[in-house]
Order: C-alpha cells, then sequence, then structure tokens
C-alpha cells in the first residue's frame, strides 16, 4: 500500500507539471498574439522625436567614413560638428507655448490621418480634402489594405511611420528611406521652382515611380522585389507609403516652423515677441499659400480664420501637398528622343562623347569611374556613395530610360545635380552620357582606346 | 490546404503567358489546418496526463505518438500532402533514394519503438530490482555493421543523381574540381540569392554559350537579360544554373524539380535542371510552381520565394526572354506607365 500511495503522489505531480506547461505554452501564444489580425486602435503613430534635418547647401567637408552597423544616427553627430543646425523636437519644450504647438500639431495628424489601424488621409468633414485624396487613390479602405501589408512587408525596416528606423534598419547600408521629409531620389518628375526660396525644391514621385519601386526592388539596396504579392497589394502598398509620406512630412513641416530661426522669422519675432507662436504659424501659412500663388496674401488668409492658425496653416499646408501629388504626372519628365536608331549597335563615337561629358560633369564626385568616389552627406543626414559605374548594378532601374532619369534630372536629395547640358544638342548629349555608362561596365563594349585606359590593358 | 495544380488565370493574347496576381503558393495554411496539428498534440497530452493516472503511462505515451505519426502520414499521403508532381528528368531518381531513406528508416523506427513498448509492457522482475547486462559481442557486431553497410550503401547509390543534379561528370569533382558533362546545356543562367529575393541573370541566346560557366557567371555582359524571382525555361531545355549569394546562405529549393542546393558566400555553384514538364495548360493558364528558399537566412526567410514557369515550347520562352529584353532596354516610358497606371475602382471608393 504505501507503495501505491507513494506512486500516486508522483503521478499527480507529473500531472500538476504538466498542466503548468500547458498553461505557459497557452500564455505564450496570447503574448505572442496568435491569431490576431486586427490592428488594436491603442497603436498609434508616434509624434516625431528624432532631429529634423534641413541642409541648404551641402556640408563643407565630408563625413569620415560610413557609421559603424547598429550607430546610424552618428553621421548627425558628425553633420553636427559642421555646425549644420539640426532641429530637435525636444526643444519645444523650453518655448512657452511649444507644449501647445505640440498638442495641436499631434491633433491635425490624428484628425487627418488616424491610426495604422484606421488609416485615412483628410478629415472626412473636409470634402476638398477627400476629394483629392480619392484622386490619389488613398480612400481608407485602401489605406487599411495598405496598413496591413506594410505591417507584413515593411515595418520591420521602414517604421510604424515610416521613419526608416525598423528593427533591423541599424544594420542596412544603403538605410532604409525615412518617408518623413517627402523626398525621393528615384523618380521620373521634373523639379518645379518656387519664387522664394524658403521652401526646398521638391519633387513628387508619379504613382508609376513607386509601383515601379516595389516591383523591381532597388537592386544593391536592401529593398527587394515584391513583385509576387497581388498586384491590389502593390497598390495598396504605394497608396500607404503616399499616406506616411504626407503625413510625415506635414509633422516635418509642422516641427521645421516651429523650431527654424531664419532671419525673416527672426525679425518679425523680434516686433512682436509676444506672440512668437502666431508669426510662426502665418510663416507656415506663407509657405502653403506660395507654390500656387507666390503673391497670395497672408493677412487675408489670417483675417478670414476664425480657428487656431496653426491648425488652418497646417490643413493649407496638407491640400497644397495633396495638389502636388496629383499633379505629378504633369511634371512628368518626357525624355528626348534618342538620336540613335535602336536596332543598331551604338556607334563607338557616341561612347567616347559620352565619356568626354563624363570627365566634365560626373567625375568630382564618380572618381575613378565611382571606384573611388568619396562619401558624402544626404538630405535626410545620412551617408551616401557615388555609385561605382563600373559594376552593373543600379538602384533606380537598368533601364536606359531609368539612366536617362537619373542623368537628366539628378537625384537631388543625395546632392546629385543634374547633368549640365547646355551648349550643343541636349538629345546627343545626354544619350551619349548615357550609352556611355551603359557600356562603361563591360569592357568589350569600349573603344579601345577608353577600354585601356578604363579598365588597363588586357583585352577582357 | 494545398493549392498545387490550381491556376492562375492568364490574361493577354492566345499563347502568351502574362500572370494576373500572385500565384497561391504550394502550401496555404487555412485558419483550421493551422489549429488540426496544435488540437491533436493537445488530445494527446490530455490523452497522456490522464494515463498517468494508471500503470504503463509511458508505454501508453510510446504508444499514442506511433499511432499518431503513422495516422499523420497515411493522411498526408492520401490528402496530397505527400511528394508534389515532378518536373525533371532526375526526380523519378530522387523520389526513389528518398522512398528507399524512408523504408530503412521506418522498419528500424517501428523496429526500435515496437521493443520499446514490449519493454514498458513488460511485469516488473520479481523483487522489482533491474537486471544488469554487460558486453554482447555479437549483439554489438550486429548494430555496428548493419547501419554502417546501409549508410555507405546510401552513399554510393544516390552518386549518379548527385552528379545530373551538378551537371558534371560522376567522381571528377573529387579528381579536378567542376567539370561540366560534355553534353552542352541549351540555357545558362546565374541565380542569386539575397535577403530576401532571387535575382536570375540570362546568358543571351545570341550570344555563343561560354566555354567556361564559372568565367561568365563572374563577369555579367551588356547582351545579359535580367528578371527578378522568375525562372524560365522550356520543356526538354537543359538549364545550367550557376548558384551565387550576395549575402547569407541561401539554399535554391525547387520541390517540383527535386531540387535543393545551398549557395554559399564566395562561391558559385554550378547546378543541371532537366526539365520535363510544362506548368501551362494547353489553354493557357499556369499551374503554381514555386521556388523557394530552404535555409532559414534572416527575419524574411519564409518570404522569400518564387515562381518556375517552364514554357511548352522553346518558341514560347524567346517570346518571354525577348519581352524582357524589350521592357530592359526601354529608351522611353512605356505606354502602360504613362499616365500612371491607376487601381480599378473598387466597390468602397
Amino acid at each position: 500500500m504505501p507503495s501505491m500511495i507513494r506512486n500516486s503522489t508522483k503521478a499527480a505531480d507529473s500531472l500538476r507539471g504538466c498542466l503548468v506547461a500547458g498553461l505557459l505554452c497557452l500564455g505564450c501564444m496570447a503574448l505572442a498574439g496568435c491569431g490576431v489580425t486586427e490592428i488594436p486602435d491603442s497603436v498609434v503613430y508616434p509624434l516625431r522625436s528624432n532631429a529634423l534635418v534641413f541642409l541648404e547647401k551641402a556640408p563643407a567637408t565630408a563625413p569620415p567614413g560610413f557609421p559603424p552597423p547598429g550607430k546610424p544616427e552618428m553621421s548627425l553627430d558628425w553633420l553636427a560638428e559642421q555646425q549644420v543646425p539640426l532641429f530637435k523636437p525636444s526643444d519645444l519644450d523650453a518655448k512657452p507655448w511649444g507644449p501647445v504647438w505640440r498638442e495641436e500639431l499631434n491633433s491635425v495628424l490624428v484628425r487627418h490621418f488616424g491610426s495604422p489601424g484606421k488609416p485615412r488621409v483628410g478629415a472626412a468633414d473636409q470634402p476638398a480634402l477627400a476629394t483629392l485624396a480619392a484622386e490619389l487613390f488613398l480612400s481608407p479602405a485602401e489605406l487599411e489594405r495598405g496598413s496591413h501589408q506594410y505591417r507584413r512587408s515593411c515595418l520591420h525596416c521602414h517604421g510604424v511611420a515610416g521613419e526608416g528606423a525598423g528593427a533591423t534598419s541599424a544594420w542596412l547600408n544603403p538605410l532604409p528611406r525615412d518617408f518623413r521629409q517627402g523626398e525621393y531620389k528615384f523618380i521620373s518628375t521634373a523639379e518645379h521652382k518656387l519664387k522664394s526660396g524658403f521652401q526646398p525644391l521638391k519633387a513628387r514621385p508619379r504613382r508609376a515611380d513607386l509601383l515601379r519601386t516595389l516591383h523591381h526592388g532597388l537592386e544593391g539596396t536592401s529593398m527587394p522585389s515584391f513583385a509576387l504579392l497581388a498586384e491590389e497589394d502593390i497598390q495598396a502598398l504605394a497608396s500607404y507609403t503616399l499616406h506616411l509620406a504626407i503625413r510625415g512630412e506635414l509633422e516635418y513641416w509642422g516641427l521645421l516652423y516651429a523650431l527654424k530661426e531664419d532671419a525673416e522669422t527672426l525679425r518679425a519675432i523680434e516686433k512682436n515677441p509676444e506672440k512668437e507662436a502666431q508669426v510662426r504659424a502665418q510663416r507656415l501659412i506663407s509657405g502653403a499659400l506660395e507654390w500656387e500663388d507666390p503673391e497670395a496674401d497672408v493677412e487675408e488668409f489670417v483675417a478670414r480664420e476664425k480657428g487656431p492658425l496653426l491648425t488652418a496653416g497646417l490643413e493649407r499646408l496638407l491640400e497644397r501637398l495633396l495638389r502636388e501629388y496629383a499633379t505629378a504626372d504633369k511634371n512628368a519628365m518626357v525624355p528626348l528622343a534618342n538620336p540613335y536608331p535602336a536596332d543598331q549597335p551604338v556607334p563607338q563615337t557616341s561612347i567616347a562623347n559620352g565619356l568626354k561629358i563624363f570627365q566634365v560633369q560626373c567625375v568630382n564626385c564618380h572618381a575613378g569611374y565611382g571606384r573611388q568616389s568619396a562619401l558624402r552627406f544626404d538630405n535626410w543626414g545620412g551617408v551616401v556613395r557615388p555609385a561605382n559605374l563600373t559594376i552593373p548594378v543600379y538602384k533606380g532601374g537598368r533601364r536606359p530610360v531609368d539612366l536617362y532619369y537619373r542623368v537628366a534630372r539628378g537625384i537631388p536629395p543625395c546632392g546629385m545635380p543634374k547633368a549640365n547640358l547646355q551648349d550643343g544638342d541636349p538629345a546627343h548629349q545626354v544619350w551619349d552620357l548615357v550609352h556611355f555608362l551603359m557600356a562603361l561596365p563591360y569592357p568589350e563594349s569600349l573603344p579601345e582606346t577608353i577600354r585601356r585606359q578604363i579598365h588597363g590593358g588586357a583585352k577582357q | 490546404m494545398i493549392t498545387e495544380g490550381t491556376s492562375t488565370k492568364v490574361s493577354g493574347l492566345p499563347g502568351t503567358v502574362e500572370i494576373a496576381g500572385a500565384p497561391p503558393y504550394l502550401f496555404e495554411w487555412s485558419e483550421s489546418a493551422h489549429w488540426l496539428p496544435l488540437a491533436i498534440t493537445g488530445l494527446a497530452l490530455i490523452a497522456w496526463i490522464v494515463s498517468l493516472r494508471f500503470k504503463r503511462a509511458w508505454a501508453a505515451l510510446f504508444g499514442f505518438t506511433l499511432a499518431l505519426m503513422a495516422l499523420w502520414t497515411l493522411q498526408s499521403a492520401r490528402s496530397g500532402l505527400w511528394l508534389p508532381e515532378s518536373a525533371s528528368l532526375i526526380a523519378d531518381e530522387v523520389d526513389g533514394l528518398f522512398h528507399l531513406v524512408m523504408a530503412l528508416t521506418s522498419i528500424f523506427y517501428l523496429l526500435t519503438q515496437g521493443v520499446l513498448i514490449w519493454t514498458l509492457l513488460q511485469p516488473a522482475p520479481p523483487g522489482g530490482r533491474a537486471a544488469r547486462v554487460h558486453g554482447n559481442h555479437l549483439l554489438e557486431l550486429v548494430w555496428f555493421t548493419v547501419p554502417t553497410g546501409l549508410l555507405v550503401y546510401i552513399a554510393l547509390v544516390q552518386l549518379p543523381t548527385w552528379a545530373k543534379m551538378k551537371g558534371q561528370v560522376p567522381g571528377a569533382y573529387l579528381a579536378a574540381g567542376y567539370q561540366p558533362a560534355s553534353d552542352p546545356a541549351d540555357l545558362l543562367l546565374t541565380v542569386t540569392g539575397r535577403q530576401w529575393e532571387w535575382r536570375m541573370r540570362y546568358h543571351s541566346p545570341d550570344q555563343p554559350m561560354p566555354v567556361n560557366p564559372l568565367f561568365w557567371a563572374a563577369t555579367p555582359a551588356a547582351e545579359d537579360i535580367h528578371a527578378v524571382n522568375e525562372l524560365h525555361a522550356w520543356q526538354g531545355a537543359k538549364v545550367r544554373m550557376m548558384l551565387r549569394t550576395t549575402d547569407v546562405i541561401h539554399s535554391f529549393f525547387l520541390p517540383q524539380f527535386r531540387f535543393k542546393q545551398d549557395m554559399l558566400p564566395g562561391k558559385t555553384i554550378p547546378a543541371l535542371l532537366h526539365t520535363d514538364r510544362s506548368n501551362i495548360e494547353a489553354d493557357g493558364t499556369e499551374r503554381v510552381w514555386e521556388i523557394a528558399c530552404a535555409e532559414l537566412c534572416g527575419g524574411n526567410h519564409y518570404r522569400m520565394r518564387g515562381k518556375v514557369v517552364i514554357h511548352r515550347d522553346k518558341k514560347e520562352f524567346m517570346d518571354w526572354l525577348n519581352r524582357q529584353k524589350a521592357s530592359q532596354s526601354e529608351r522611353k516610358e512605356s505606354a502602360a506607365a504613362l499616365p500612371t497606371p491607376k487601381p480599378e475602382a473598387r466597390e468602397n471608393q
């Protein structure tokens, strides 16, 4: 009998152990969010907390290197060492009106962009914004689909608010794009100019540009191709990316106008020191109005406005941003016709001419045909390296027309200017340059003398 | 649960193959399928806990496991979760090897489990003490020689299949490194794995086939044709693939071709695929054959997929290749991209 009792206690112990283990397993699954597909309302877009970079001109000296893996923010310290002003959102707290400004900015963002679970562009009670958003395919249903797909495919690099600082981002080079500045590298639209210079010149992407990146990825970076997703998902991702970009840019300007110390703003504040917040909000409004009408009367706009000034300015700016995106197609760059026939090999003279242009226009940055390129800062405060053009890896696509866009419109956010082709026949010049770039990585495609010069004497 | 064999409707001109939307993949777990293994495991656990109240609990556990595995295997085979359709000339050989190994391991598994259960069911010896057994030369000799003989047999019997997969003279690698088998390949391409996609570079058929594919793989040519996540060939083609990776270890897995090969950083690994079947039906619809990564390569490893399209004949393949080439050499934006293509108007807009 005693042994029976011992046995049954043992069995009871095992039983308890098993139950505890089972419950632990279930608990872990619940913690991991097993089976949860809805994004809860408690998930919100965080308000920007990292420093804003606003480069009016390129820093005087090059960065000392790439930041070490895991420490991408180091490049901002290097920028600060070069007396480039960085605008820290935390500086708002030092100003008496700062917390109010921040709260107002946040409430505008929440009202017009919702949350990851319920994303939208433009509050429902503002028909003008809703119409523009619909034109850009930014309907709530489309964005919700995009948001779910974004969480699966993009979040771990691009982050919740598109800040390019997801969990894996710090170990990538080049860094994932921060969408929140409204700047794009590989697009096909020409820049438009503003008369006064407070706002940088920005070109907006066509939807086709975003779709191309999603379909093909960016070779040579960590951005893979998503071509095997359903077409509807790719479309939804393009819409959601626009949503994040527009939200981020509104936030960017909202914070920048609160912190920026340009001469005109400082003068206005000096005249009216107790009304600094209003002065800054008015500057934001003038920036928003300037795009469509450089002579627009800010005073009149302010006089008409009954509600809070910052909210009115941000909403006006949002409308402007949406309008800019909606007109991107009209700004599409139409490549000059290639003067050389497509069905024949490119003549060697074209390649040789291209080399001549390259040696004047490009070689300063793409030293040694890109083999010895010097590093530089980009508009996000990161470090980039002008491409090594002797390797046939093209981030923005390998079609001749892709290279045409890179050459003819430049890549302004990382300081690559467009080719300056003033005298002579521009069509010939720009296509000569493209032909040279396309032949450059392949020694056998280059004329004999050029091959020697670039790839050394030995014939491959 | 299994969607292999379902088709994606193809739009476009007759004879051309344009796949609309994403193909369904080999295994699409439905909600119920997701919970099935968990439910079975849970039931087994509960059964075992209950059985702990009785004698012979451990025998019961092993018995349950054995029965469940047998059920699971049979059910998988019955419901089509067994090997996928085969599409390469070596597939039958590989399946034969798989079944051989499966049979051998099954015999020994059943044998050892049977002995284990039998032992556990034995009544306790008088006095309740176990006997201590020392050394049995005959038994030790048997369990040494039999598995060794079997392993050597498996190692030898797979050699010709392995050489065919690599497209090289059997045994040549040991003697002189990579030597392509003498019969020429019809198509040459590099497959470069990277986190998380497959980039293909096809040798242009207008150019003479390079003598040394390893050298070609290291030196891109202007005429090469590039594609992402899509492996195209035609029925009956001998496809020489040079496998590379730009970052970590990936494994290039083509289930229908019974082909799996690791890609190692710094190495170019040759392989040969002799396609046997097309996945395009007479009406132009495409059965889904996927490329998968079979080596954990990072966070999105599970999404590192691609698709295989084996065209019905070389002409159809060349049509695709020429379209690819044309889109790669666009000098102006194609009509489709101007103006911006918009998603179709949906109900909710």
